[in-house]
């Protein structure tokens, strides 16, 4: 039977609980609007992520049980959240600053120039401070993160310890499926507490399907409510914040920019090398990571310990042979997983929604598969320096790589379509930019020709910033909602 | 929790122990040995593909219910009565076939992080405090 749909009135909607969204709905409950956030995800609390097991939050927290498809040579498989709170309750943790030579580049090209440092700087230090970041030194375990440093610092490059926001972290390596303690900050058990404390209502399981929209005013919000029933919302005004995917698809269904929207997205690579050393390094012991080589942050690479668990261990080595598979699981105490990050300069984009569910392509160039070779060797070295004695790439058909040589080896073979690459970073999908140069949103993340509907989360980011980007998105939506609020 | 018992995630418990992947999977990892971690390396498997987009579902769902005829054309036997060395040669060979190294690098690794991480987690630890 269907359901007549019923109608809520309200009067600022917020859609999406993510990094951007409750910036939205703490900063308009502080100001004293009515706030309502609709997010399409469960709420789920500490004490529930800590008597889960790590499978079960994965199911639980992520979108399609843990990765999506982006289809083109090669697969890549994203990963984003689906829970209030959004990305943040997997996330890392990490805070890290835009730096003024990104935003510069992104004023150039957006052709708007009040994003600045001086002003997203200010807003970065407020956010830094609201979530009580820390500099994360090495905790008891961590020896991966230490043995990254040292070799780092034998090389002559650059390393930091990772900025973080947390409290107390008890290093129990579960950042990724959701922090077992509450200790690492995420929306969930921050910024929207706070903003429920100031009368902000959070309707969890609600998915927003379309904005009713006429002469630039969004009318109302048509969505499903966690009965599955219809529902209608009547707002003032919206905040759109439903992430990199989740944001342009809701314009894209509403006719809202449906030719821009989604058709550019950035996303930053992750390449996993597995690493064997002849001595113990335990990495499942110590926080998700403590130590990040910037060495070559100018061309777009980090290099960094992972999260290791003996689950995530055995998924990254389930394209080998089982044989090896076995023999790498039996001495997992002497390996270590690496991350090295890459901004991608090949756009991915939405190219259609099937069933309801967007789908992803992306089109890698050869500059890309260049910086993903350059990327590898540079680990590769790093690793050796490390005291690795065997490397297994990022390429489940490559062996087993014992020194540098055979890294070249490897690197002249290896294909674009060899590449098993993850990325977890997208943005900038309707970015704030000029319309002539495929702008979707103005300088107050107004997608253009819109009065009361505003764009607050990655998708609005004018490109990527090479760095993890939840502090770049937070500062950009604390800028946006403080614009509308000085415009009321 | 996590539709682990919805009709569809019971479904694709279902198709899986059909295809035979889960004896192969028994058969040629350590890990997956066990009967209960077997059970949970399928339990996890089927419930992330109930949750994942209808389109890859059912690629997912059609690899694996050609999985015994494929994996009969090149070991001459069934999964579910294969020796250990058929099960392993299969799967390798399979693995290096197009249609099936993403399916099956997909559902093993599900697979694997299931049994490995799919027990409920160790009890905290009293806090460490940070060593310089
Ligand atoms: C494993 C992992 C580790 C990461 N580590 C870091 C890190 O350490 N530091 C860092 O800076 N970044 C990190 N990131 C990335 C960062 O968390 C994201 O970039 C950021 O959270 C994106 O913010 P957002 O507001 O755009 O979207 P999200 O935080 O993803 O929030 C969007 C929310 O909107 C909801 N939604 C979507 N569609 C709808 C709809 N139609 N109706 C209602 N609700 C909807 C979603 O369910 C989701 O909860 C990591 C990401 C992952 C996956």
């Amino acid at each position: 039977m269907r359901h007549a749909a019923y109608d809520i009135d309200c009067d600022a909607l917020v859609i999406g609980s993510g990094a951007g969204g409750s910036v939205a709905a703490l900063e308009l409950a502080r100001a004293g609007r009515q706030v309502t956030v609709l997010e399409e995800g469960p709420r789920v609390t500490t004490a529930e992520l800590a008597a889960a097991s790590p499978a079960e939050s994965m199911r639980r927290l992520y979108r399609g049980g843990g990765a999506i498809a982006v289809l083109g040579t090669p697969t890549i498989a994203y990963g984003e959240a689906r829970v209030v709170g959004g990305t943040t309750v997997v996330n890392g943790g990490l805070l890290w600053e835009p730096s003024a030579m990104v935003l510069d580049r992104w004023a150039a090209w957006s052709g708007y120039g009040g994003y600045r440092f001086p002003v997203v700087g200010a807003r970065f230090a407020d956010v830094q401070q609201r979530l009580g970041m820390i500099v994360q030194e090495h905790g008891e375990g961590n020896e991966d993160s230490r043995l990254l440093a040292r070799a780092a610092e034998s090389l002559g490059w650059r390393w930091q310890h990772p900025q973080r926001v947390v409290r107390g972290c008890e290093h129990r390596n579960q950042c990724a499926t959701g922090c077992p303690s509450g200790a690492k900050q995420s929306m969930a058990v921050s910024y929207l507490p706070q903003a429920e404390a100031l009368g902000a209502r959070i309707h969890d399981g609600v998915r927003a399907r379309r904005l009713v929209h006429g002469r630039g005013v969004v009318t109302g919000v048509e969505a499903t409510d966690a009965a599955g029933r219809p529902v209608r919302y009547l707002p003032r005004t919206v905040f759109a914040a439903a992430g990199p995917i989740g944001t342009p698809v809701l314009l894209r269904r509403s006719s809202v920019h449906r030719h821009t929207a989604g058709r550019r997205l950035a996303l930053h690579l992750n390449l996993r090398t597995v690493a064997r050393f002849s001595r113990v390094v335990d990495a499942v012991r110590g926080t998700m990571f403590t130590a990040q080589v910037q060495e070559h942050s100018g061309l777009g690479i980090l290099v960094m310990p992972s999260n290791l668990t003996p689950g995530g261990l055995g998924a990254a080595l389930a394209g080998r042979d089982p044989r090896q598979v076995d023999a790498l699981l039996d001495v997992r105490a002497h390996l270590g997983m690496f991350t090295t990050q890459v901004r991608m300069q090949g756009p991915a984009s939405i190219t259609a929604c099937v069933g309801g569910a967007p789908l992803l392509r992306h089109g890698m160039t050869q500059a890309d598969h260049h910086t993903l070779r350059l990327a590898f060797r540079r680990t590769a070295r790093l690793l050796f320096a490390a005291g690795a004695v065997e490397l297994l790439p990022p390429t489940s058909t490559a062996g087993p790589l014992r020194d540098l040589a055979d890294v070249d080896a490897y690197c002249a073979q290896v294909r674009p379509r060899d590449w098993e690459l993850v990325s977890v970073h997208g943005m900038a999908s309707c970015p704030m930019a000029r319309p002539e140069r495929g702008g979707v949103c103005d300088e107050t993340g107004r997608p253009h020709g819109f009065r009361n509907l505003h764009v607050c989360d990655a998708s609005v980011l004018p490109g990527a910033p090479g760095i993890s980007p939840q502090g770049t998105i937070m500062s950009y939506a604390h800028e946006i909602v403080g614009r509308h609020l000085e415009s009321v | 929790m996590s539709g682990d018992r919805t009709p569809r995630a019971r479904a694709l418990e279902r198709a899986l122990y059909d295809s035979g992947l889960p004896t192969c999977w028994a058969g040629s990892y350590a890990a997956l040995r066990d009967s209960r971690a077997l059970e949970r390396a399928v339990r996890h498997t089927a419930a992330s593909l109930a949750l994942m987009p209808a389109a890859y579902r059912w690629g997912t769902v059609t690899a694996l219910r050609l999985f015994p005829v494929a994996f009969r054309a090149v070991t001459r036997t069934s999964p579910h009565s294969a020796s250990p060395e058929r099960l392993r040669h299969g799967l390798g060979q399979l693995r290096a076939r197009p249609g099936y190294a993403d399916v099956l690098r997909a559902t093993t690794a599900l697979a694997l992080y299931g049994a490995l991480d799919g027990t409920a987690p160790r009890p905290a630890h009293p806090p460490l405090g940070a060593v310089r």
